[in-house]
């Protein structure tokens, strides 16, 4: 980030912290879809992951001032979201609402639907904390010490879960 | 393997946005809770509340601290019963394929 | 018929020891392992957990029963007393120095432990030996010792301990199960 988008970002958010509402709605869309995407990853069913949307951005606006930066934000936002997911999948998991749309919607490349799809599936029948892990690392690109910290998880615990999981998919996928 | 399986994973959890419609109401419902909570700030006994929260907040940083120890230990017994029943496990099928070479278990 | 009359030798084997009448179960069952750092300064990936009895008492109380992987390890952890795990793997393949668990070893040569298994497979150099120190009724302490070439881990529990229990749990708790290497 150059010195003058992060003035921006400063800017913007130090607005949203004084209650501009149109800079706090254009927070949520540049910020929604990291949210969205975490919660249909982890729970598998579109009406889940909107409920689950709107209750991290609300959960958001009342912590604002306990957030110094933008980046401080994001960050919240995912750790919320992530955390709420797998107490949502420990309490009641949703039931999938299936990968076909999913697909349509996920797929640039038709080439790739079917083993995408398949990935998805074996990832969304992970436990929680491992589903947690992957998603982590492979949506968001996080490295383990990012990801320990987000779900306070040992480091190696981290590891071990990012481990078996990548073990198990190959053996399902082959 | 696990490289193209790192890059298929990357590729197939690309984050995805929701419906239009979803972006819209979502906005719409966060003003809803946002004009509820400034309607609860404006209560005369506002004042008091902060300062009962203060003493909450100390109190409630100790039981987090609690928490988290609690999940620290939670998180190592899971992982250290699932060790332990997979070194079962190999052990298992060790005894189970001495025994299918040479008719007779292992040890 | 073959494939049962090895688990009729297996279960054999397992009640067997189980009910080896050991009376110097008196000596501590509970094997405190070391923490191995000369393994861990080598190893890519090192696992060390050591949980007395209260660290036990705490993470039960975490253990949600209404989720199907914390349920089972509620049962399985009922009646232990301590679970130590050391569990390190290799980037390439290492011999694990016998100095390094020569402690271990002299602890388990004591007359309330019994080797109850032993294997080596030369197909993938993997050595794996379950100790176990029981009563007349319980195995009290268990401690297993896998040996690859990549990968060393030693477990040690004791307490009121249910073999079948722990061994079905894989796969049902937050950590997938592993693809069977054989």
């Amino acid at each position: 980030m150059n010195a003058d988008s992060a003035e921006a970002c400063a800017a913007s958010w130090a607005a949203v912290r004084a209650g501009d509402a149109a800079a706090f709605a254009g927070f949520v869309r540049e910020h929604q879809r990291m949210v969205y995407s975490l919660g249909l990853r982890m729970l598998r069913n579109r009406a889940a992951a909107e409920d689950l949307t709107q209750e991290v951005f609300i959960q958001l606006h009342e912590r604002i001032g306990t957030l110094d930066t933008a980046i401080h934000a994001r960050h919240w936002l995912r750790r919320v979201a992530v955390h709420r997911a797998i107490d949502q999948l420990r309490r009641r998991p949703p039931s999938s609402t299936g990968d076909d749309v999913l697909a349509l919607v996920d797929e640039h490349d038709p080439g790739d639907y079917l083993l995408g799809s398949r990935l998805r599936a074996l990832v969304g029948e992970l436990p929680p904390d491992p589903r947690a892990v992957v998603v982590l690392r492979y949506q968001e690109d996080m490295d383990p010490s990012e990801i320990c910290r987000t779900l306070d998880m040992p480091l190696n615990t981290v590891k071990s879960h990012l481990r078996r999981a990548l073990a198990v998919l190959r053996e399902r996928l082959s | 393997m696990t490289h193209d399986l790192e890059q298929e994973l990357r590729r197939a959890l690309q984050p995805v946005d929701p419906s239009p419609e979803f972006a819209a109401r979502l906005l719409t419902g966060i003003a809803i809770a946002r004009d509820r909570a400034g309607a609860v700030r404006q209560r005369w006994w506002r004042p008091t509340a902060l300062a009962a929260s203060v003493v909450l907040a100390i109190g409630l940083g100790f039981l987090v601290y609690q928490h988290q120890q609690r999940e620290r230990a939670h998180a190592q017994l899971l992982e250290a019963l699932a060790i332990t029943s997979h070194s079962l496990d190999r052990a298992y099928r060790a005894v189970r394929w001495h025994g299918s070479d040479t008719g007779e278990h292992g040890g | 018929m073959k494939r049962a009359a090895r688990s009729v030798r297996w279960r054999m084997l397992w009640a067997a020891s189980a009910a080896a009448c050991l009376s110097s179960v008196g000596l501590s069952a509970e094997l405190r392992l070391p923490d191995f750092d000369s393994l861990r300064a080598k190893a890519s990936h090192s696992v060390v957990i050591s949980l007395d009895a209260d660290m036990l008492r705490l993470a039960g109380q975490f253990l949600d029963p209404s989720d199907p992987g914390d349920a089972s390890a509620r049962v399985a952890i009922r009646g232990l007393k301590s679970i130590f795990v050391r569990s390190f793997s290799f980037e390439k393949p290492y011999q694990v120095p016998s100095a390094e668990i020569a402690t271990l070893r002299s602890q388990l040569a004591a007359p309330h432990w019994q080797r109850i298994v032993q294997t080596h497979s030369e197909t993938d150099h993997s050595d794996v030996d379950i100790y176990l120190a029981a009563d007349t009724e319980h195995a009290q302490g268990l401690v297993i010792i896998v040996s690859e070439p990549r990968e060393f881990t030693v477990v040690s529990i004791s307490g009121a301990i249910d073999l079948a229990r722990l061994h079905g749990l894989e796969g049902h708790l937050g950590v997938p199960r592993l693809p069977a290497t054989r």
